[in-house]
């Protein structure tokens, strides 16, 4: 009866384990020194490297993963960098100077040097994320190098770019690198077959990099990753951090999540020092501030649109368009799928309204249409270009019975629960509406670009350079098909030009793709050309912006940082930027 | 599958007899036995009710409102209203169909598959049975559920009875291992051996002689497949690998409820959460009683 | 397991050298079987997952949009994806899959940029098995035990609610068990945590705490996978149990006289004999249900990665989940067989 035995064993060795879990162990999140948080960007992937060129690398900006430099998300001056392990730096002729910082080293005790930036920046031409019109770089000093820029270019946020520049030690990653790297980068450079040869050889070692894998963390930020499961990464306080005094956690919590719920179920319980943006319906905002988290508000550079393919009849007509807008009540659809986090958008601009309000002089903004919920105009604008009602139901100008299908990918609470309810106004009103949903996100972005729809939800008004939230609407990067991302084409099947009252003709996509060179100055008089543009020809009918709620407990910090500038970057800034102490 | 296969009775099989006088009797006896059995059969009438009337009763569009998002119960809205403020009870009895036709379909691929399989297996042995169970064990070694996951994404299912078929074709294969064993038994019994050796046709046979032998087990397995196939709907659909919106079912509900509402950490979109919950567990219960007696009725010994 | 193994265990004769020899080739006979299945299983999945509509790069970035990062940083990331999306035709794709399949190389995640699909597999596979296996025993335990009971005690009140109890556990469906565990012991009495195997501030090792937070992370999964199986073991116990309380062996114990504790003891061993070939064949059950009982209770193992890679399009990762699960189905059917040919007392007695 040996079988017996074991079965008596199995059952003892589990009636020991349950008996121990009466108790449940509490004093594990009792240190009020440990800082537990979500990175939004890069949820816990076991297996992966601790390698930030990876995809799904366990690397956390801003915590061990630095830059030489962060964006402030200042929508006037989109170039504005916050200092991070560049001190200084300084445009010169033919490029940028940056001056490291003097005390900034590593988490083994060694310095942060030029080499190291050298090394992070033929790694990034390796992964293809180099700044664009960057030709190479010069190693000025052992805290100082300068980023040369491509002769006779202009880039205007050539210096926010080049300081986005991850940076990696030379000690690790210097080792992958062939030794005529350099060499290899600028014949890549040129055109024909060399560079071809040259670019194919760049390729080839991105594996390589991407698929390192560091036996530890070696990090010049304010903390490293002392080890990881599937569920949560720890990370502790780098004591060489140049700025290692100001940092207040001993040690960093970050965990894993999936879906929202997740977060928000976190927040319930009261386990999250910092949450980071997550759309929420109302009922569960109520209880998260009930848990005692508190909101930090800042505006997101993303709003959601409906988007329509000009190309399939009706939309091409604009009066359909506009007839569309002023029946979609965008306060209530908002109350519906983004009650939180999301604004119903005033001014369609294509930009956000802050944006907008920053860009366009309020004398300006006044003459735009802003498409209140209108019943009676959509009514007039449609008969007007020959739709007809009969006994409740519209028909198009070619007598057939206008239907309206809205597509969204699954997985979209909040895109979903507008869609549903914007089709439910619209066959209120007359035109029967459903919903068509895509099982999932990869489905829908292919059949955008399949052109499978007339009517999409899309986002844009990007930000915050204003070239991203034009790109988005008359750019060459709206869809694209294959694996790359840049091919040309647009689903949308907007026109070139169009004549705008008060600017004449206007070339849409001409003036965006000029857009990246220009200062924020050059830019001004095209921004306000291209909003008024998007505000008469309404390629997209922006229903909300996203608003960056962010949620924080005060239960064992304080001192949480109020400017969008910061609130828009990770956590980590803040604490070397004087935020975030222990109670 | 948490419901797979019912097992024919163990020791029961053997001395039943073709068609035997007052089988329908005996298995309303069997049920009238237990009041938790009609009180299980009346529960089953009544989604059955549902599926059928349910989506008559209220307008097709059912009315959204944007100023009573997650209301709890109140005379007005007796279960709570979701999302955009529609009624949480309209919604759980005009879902009643989709949740139940793509039972039943799926139900009725697998059962038909299931004793077509296995009685040709079962009958014919040799090389036809030899092939046709190679087929069953690898139809049986892939597990249903990623296998589902999987086809989801592939496939676009936008219909109840294309959801049923695909839940259909991939749960046949234990129902047709266990009628091939009993169309093995049956095979040696003296009046098949008789048909047989008078010339019958195999089709004669199957059909006039052995099937009605395995009527009433194919007919509860028909009920089982059918529970196993609205678990895997529902739990799809709860997955939200089946698209949940504009679906109206209790899977997607639950879908929402859990992860755009929030429901399983917010005590406010509760009503929301637990209906569904409920009427899911309500049918099983239902058919779980049902069951009782109509294993009862296979396997006599049970009642002790 | 092929329904006429059971019967052609009728190994009763030959000396112990011939039974071995006999056992190898079934053996082995078996593990082909597996291994062409095996095959079959990952041409299929092959074909199916490459016919998905969608593109991993274009997806992750436009996650990223959404999430909020600007386009450039976005763009950076992505980045990384770039190496791993294969362009030849898929033809040549499959002989490639099928030949490192068969050095146990499973390919590389797109979306992890190249890290091999067999180091992610293995990562997230005990945090699946472990759980499932120690649900299996528990429920196994307790159905079969308490299945007993109520064949034993069928006419009385406990034998009744007993069976009751079993036939309602066994119809609730496994993601109706999760969240109903997940709202009542993580919201309504919050005690037990989610989202990670164990607690981050616990050192791993052989030590107290990191133990006691292991079991404690798995208690909510376990309970999911062991309720929803403890039903099915109980009514078929029950079944198995009455059927051979009729059989002539018992009445003859019963009339020699033996002691009732012999009785049951007699019964259960033959009672337990078809079980414990379902008690591996529902391996496969309990691994498909992790796909719900993970992603309810955010639990890191092979069906949370499974239903990711399937959002994500991480063809490789997807194919090499679904692989490593269907692998186990059929391990657990040959070893199903193979035990069964030492535990029948059949085969015993010929010993």
């Amino acid at each position: 009866m040996k079988r017996n035995k074991v079965a008596i064993a199995a059952a003892a060795a589990l009636a020991c384990c349950a008996s121990g879990l009466v108790a449940p162990t509490e004093s594990a999140s009792a240190s009020s020194a440990i800082f537990t948080s979500i990175d939004e960007t890069h949820p816990i992937t076991l297996g992966a490297p601790m390698n930030p060129y990876n995809t799904k690398g366990n690397s956390f900006d801003s915590y061990d993963q630095m830059e030489l430099g962060y964006n402030q998300y200042n929508g006037a001056h989109p170039d504005a960098m916050f200092p991070a392990l560049a001190a200084t730096w300084k445009t010169v002729r033919g490029g940028l100077d940056v001056y490291l910082q003097a005390k900034a080293d590593w988490s083994d005790g060694e310095p942060v040097t030029s080499s190291d930036v050298k090394t992070s920046v033929a790694n990034s031409f390796i992964v293809g994320t180099q700044a664009s019109n960057l030709a190479g770089v010069t190693v000025l000093g052992p805290k100082e190098i300068r980023f040369n820029e491509e002769p006779g270019t202009h880039n205007s946020l050539f210096a926010a770019q080049v300081l986005e520049t991850i940076i990696v030690p030379n000690s690790e990653y210097g080792a992958l690198l062939p030794s005529d790297i350099w060499s290899v980068i600028s014949a890549s450079e040129g055109k024909g077959g060399a560079a071809q040869k040259a670019k194919a050889t760049l390729t080839k070692l991105a594996p390589t990099v991407e698929d390192y894998a560091p036996k530890t963390d070696i990090s010049a930020g304010p903390f490293y990753i002392a080890r990881l499961n599937a569920g949560e990464a720890l990370l502790v306080k780098n004591k060489y951090f140049f700025d290692a005094s100001k940092i207040s956690p001993e040690e960093v919590v970050l965990r894993n999540y999936t879906g929202n719920e997740e977060i928000w179920n976190y927040m319930e319980a009261g386990q999250l020092d910092f949450a980071p943006y997550t759309s929420m319906p109302s009922n569960v905002l109520h209880d998260v501030l009930r848990a005692g988290n508190k909101e930090l508000v800042a505006p997101s550079f993303v709003a959601v649109a409906l988007a329509f393919d000009e190309a399939r009849y009706p939309y091409g007509i604009a009066a359909v368009r506009k007839a569309l807008a002023y029946l979609l009540n965008r306060p209530a659809i908002t109350k519906v799928g983004e009650p939180v986090s999301g604004a119903p958008a005033k001014w369609q601009t294509g930009l956000i309204d802050s944006v907008s309000a920053q860009w366009l002089p309020s004398s300006e903004l006044s003459k735009f249409n802003r498409y209140n919920y209108d019943p009676a105009k959509a009514t007039s604008l449609l008969k007007a270009v020959g739709f007809t009602e009969r006994s409740g139901q519209w028909h198009m100008p070619n007598g057939k019975a206008w239907k309206i299908t809205l597509a969204t990918p699954s997985g979209f609470s909040d895109w979903d629960a507008a869609a549903v309810y914007m089709s439910h106004e619209l066959s209120a009103f007359g035109i029967p509406t459903s919903v068509s949903t895509a099982p999932d996100y990869a489905t829908y972005l292919t059949n955008i670009a399949n052109g499978d729809y007339a009517t999409a939800f899309w986002l844009n008004a990007l930000g915050p350079a204003v070239y991203n939230a034009y790109a988005r609407v008359w750019g060459n990067n709206v869809t694209s098909k294959g694996n790359e991302l840049t091919t040309k084409g647009s689903f949308l099947h907007t026109p070139a030009t169009f004549k705008t009252d008060g600017y004449g003709t206007v070339a849409l996509n001409t003036l965006t793709e000029g857009l990246e060179d220009k200062t924020t100055a050059q830019a001004r008089p095209v921004v306000a050309k291209l909003a008024a543009a998007y505000n008469q020809e309404l390629p997209m009918i922006t229903i909300w912006d996203y608003v960056l709620v962010e949620f924080v407990t005060d239960k064992h910090f304080t001192d949480w940082p109020s400017s969008p500038g910061l609130l828009n970057n990770p956590p980590g800034l803040w604490m070397w930027n004087g935020y975030v102490h222990a109670k | 599958m948490a419901v797979t296969v019912i097992e024919p009775g163990l020791g029961a099989t053997g001395t039943r007899r073709p068609r035997p006088p007052g089988h329908w009797q005996a298995a309303r006896r069997a049920l009238l036995r237990e009041p938790r059995r009609v009180v299980g059969a009346a529960i089953v009438v009544i989604f059955v009710v549902l599926a059928v009337v349910g989506p008559f009763l209220y307008p097709r569009h059912l009315a959204a409102n944007a100023n009573s998002i997650y209301a709890p119960p109140s005379l007005v809205h007796p279960l709570g209203t979701d999302f955009e403020g529609t009624d949480v009870l309209s919604l759980m009895v005009t879902g009643a169909r989709y949740v139940l036709v793509s039972g039943a379909v799926a139900g009725a691929i697998a059962v038909v598959l299931g004793a077509l399989v296995g009685l040709l297996a079962g009958y014919l042995a040799g090389a036809v049975d030899w092939s046709l169970s190679r087929i069953t064990d690898f139809a049986l070694t892939i597990p249903q559920y990623p296998l589902l996951v999987v086809l989801a994404a592939v496939v676009r299912f936008t219909s109840p009875v294309l959801i049923g078929v695909l839940l259909g074709v991939t749960s046949w294969p234990g129902l047709a291992r266990a009628v091939r064993s009993q169309a093995f038994s049956l095979r040696e019994r003296p009046y098949i051996e008789a048909s047989r050796s008078l010339g019958l046709s195999t089709r004669h046979v199957i059909v006039r002689e052995m099937l009605p032998n395995i009527a009433p087990y194919v007919a509860m397995n028909l009920l089982v497949s059918m529970i196993g196939a609205i678990y895997a709907e529902t739990g799809l659909f709860f997955l939200g690998i089946l698209p949940t919106s504009n679906v109206n079912n209790w899977g997607a509900m639950l879908n929402q409820a859990v992860f755009s509402a929030g429901a399983i950490g917010s005590p406010q979109a509760i009503s929301y959460l637990l209906s569904p919950l409920v009427a899911i567990l309500l049918l099983t219960l239902g058919i779980v009683f049902v069951l009782d007696a109509v294993d009862e009725f296979f396997n006599p010994r049970l009642r002790g | 397991m092929s329904p006429d193994s059971p019967p052609s265990v009728k190994v009763t004769t030959g000396s112990g050298k011939a039974r071995w020899a006999r056992l190898g080739r079934r053996l082995g006979a078996r593990v082909l079987t597996g291994v062409v299945m095996v095959l079959a299983v990952a041409t299929l999945t092959f074909f199916l997952v490459h016919s998905m509509p969608g593109n991993p790069i274009q997806t992750e970035y436009q996650t990223l949009i959404a999430r909020g990062v600007s386009p450039s940083l976005a763009a950076q990331q992505v980045a990384g994806m770039y190496g791993f999306v294969s362009s030849k035709p898929l033809i040549d794709q499959y002989g490639q899959y099928m030949w490192h399949l068969l050095q146990f190389n499973l390919g590389k995640s797109i979306t992890a940029s190249g890290e091999p699909v067999v180091h992610l597999v293995l990562s997230a596979a005990p945090w699946t098995i472990i759980p499932v296996l120690s649900g299996l025993i528990v429920s196994f335990l307790l159905g079969v035990s308490l299945g007993a009971v109520a064949a034993v005690r069928r006419t009385n009140r406990l034998g009744k609610v007993l069976s009751v109890s079993g036939s309602l556990f066994h119809g609730v469906p496994q993601f109706v068990w999760a969240v109903m565990l997940a709202y009542l012991f993580t919201t309504l009495l919050p005690i037990f945590p989610f989202g990670s195997p164990y607690n981050i501030l616990d050192t791993p090792g052989w030590n107290g705490p990191f133990i006691l937070s292991l079991v404690y992370s798995a208690i909510l999964p376990v309970l999911a996978y062991a309720l929803s199986s403890y039903g099915g073991w109980l009514l078929t116990m029950r079944s198995s149990v009455v059927t051979v309380l009729g059989d002539d062996f018992v009445l003859a114990a019963e009339l020699r006289g033996l002691r009732p504790l012999t009785q049951l003891r007699y019964v259960a061993r033959n009672a337990f004999l078809p079980l414990f070939t379902t008690l591996l064949l529902s391996v496969g059950f309990m691994f498909g249900g992790s796909i719900f009982i993970e992603e309810v209770f955010d639990y890191p193992g092979l069906g949370y990665q499974l239903v990711n890679a399937v959002n994500a399009r991480d063809y490789p990762l997807m194919s090499g989940d679904f692989l490593f699960i269907t692998v186990a189905v059929i391990a657990a059917n040959i070893l199903a067989d193979f035990l069964y040919t030492f535990i029948d007392p059949r085969v015993r007695k010929a010993a």
